[in-house]
């Protein structure tokens, strides 16, 4: 392998036999990981603990994090990761509240079902709720309720 | 790693800055298992001979260095070539060292006061890659591996006598949908990553 033309045979020859690296697709490189005994997850969790480490390095250094390596951190930031902010607390709170919304509204009632209406009794409880909790619930009921007016709607037509 | 990446550092990385990194590192990594299988380097305890970095502790030094911008890459081929390119180059140093260097243990045993090498202490006498022999080592142990599977013979065929490399190419000469060529190369690629491309009994 003593000139360039050799590790460009090469280079042809791997990719002619074994694909080139740009037409790699997700699910084929988690195939050939597993097949190698790689967990993702555990690669994944390493690497943003050891970019955690590097970004920590940057601030103690009074530096700034490069824009890369700060996107690879929310990249790569673990489903379990702790809420970094009350912001992100509410998003997250949001998103979950969203995803519950999404799935019972994959559920078709029968056309035969009485018309129901929302209980406000917890919706009205003051305790341990913010405004902007009461703005998303407010917001989410109301989309509810339309959608299943929509469905009702389509049922009747 | 940077010889290699840092060639064309006014490159801006496109494709990749748009990747997710998520994505970006799985890929990296599968890549890397990928190179090493090639030069007969396969399973869970494969190291880069002479720095005796696993698959994905490269990998992941190599995504470490593209964040902090040590080293601007625009392609995954870029990224696959340079990996390779860098256990070509460490293999070769090795060699190199270990003919040439001259640890702090050595045994000066005859009266010139040449050294002698003290093997046994020698710090890394791993099987080193024949890097002369590259592609020929390949070409041969795919051709190998395929020996008993029709289907898979007929595509590396294609590749290695008739020279054709795109799938659309290979599945025009042999008849076959391109969709299929896409089966035939994973299932290559099956044999290389788990088996280091040794001879395989015919699955179908």
């Amino acid at each position: 392998m003593k000139n360039k033309s050799q590790k460009e045979r090469l280079e042809e020859l791997s990719n002619a036999l074994f694909g080139s690296p740009e037409d790699l697709s997700l699910e084929h490189a988690l195939e050939t990981l597993k097949l190698a005994e790689i967990s993702p997850e555990e690669l994944c969790d390493r690497t943003y603990n050891e970019l955690l480490l590097k970004a920590r390095a940057y601030r103690t250094r009074q530096q700034e994090v490069p824009p890369r390596l700060k996107k690879a951190l929310e990249d790569l930031r673990p489903a379990t990761a702790p809420a970094r902010s009350q912001e992100e607390l509410d998003r997250s709170a949001s998103a979950t509240v969203s995803r519950v919304i999404d799935a019972v509204r994959g559920f078709k009632l029968p056309s035969s079902s009485p018309s129901f209406a929302l209980s406000t009794s917890y919706r009205n409880k003051k305790s341990e709720k913010s405004p902007k909790d009461q703005r998303t619930i407010d917001r989410l009921e109301k989309e509810l309720l339309h959608d299943l007016g929509e469905e009702e709607k389509d049922d009747q037509d | 790693m940077g010889r290699y990446i840092g060639r064309d550092d006014r490159e801006v990385a496109n494709s990749l800055a748009d990747m997710n990194d998520k994505e970006l590192l799985l890929k990296l990594t599968a890549l890397a298992v990928r190179v090493l299988a090639e030069f007969g380097l396969f399973g869970p305890e494969a190291v880069m001979p002479g720095i005796g970095f696993s698959a994905e502790d490269f990998a992941v030094r190599v995504f470490s260095q593209y964040l902090d911008g040590k080293i601007k890459v625009k392609s995954l081929s870029y990224f696959y070539k340079a990996i390779r390119n860098d256990v070509i180059d460490k293999s070769r140093l090795l060699a190199h060292t270990n003919t040439e260097y001259m640890p702090s243990n050595v045994e000066h045993d005859d009266a010139d006061g040449e050294p002698t090498e003290n093997l046994a202490e020698f710090p890394d006498k791993k099987p080193l890659i024949d890097h002369t022999l590259c592609v020929q080592s390949l070409s041969d142990r795919v051709r190998a591996c395929v020996a008993n599977d029709p289907k898979l013979k007929e595509y590396v065929e294609a590749v290695l006598d008739l020279g054709l490399c795109k799938p659309a190419e290979i599945a025009d000469a042999l008849g076959v949908p391109v969709d299929e060529i896409y089966v035939r190369i994973r299932r290559l690629e099956r044999h290389l990553i788990k088996g280091g491309l040794k001879a395989v009994p015919h699955e179908e």
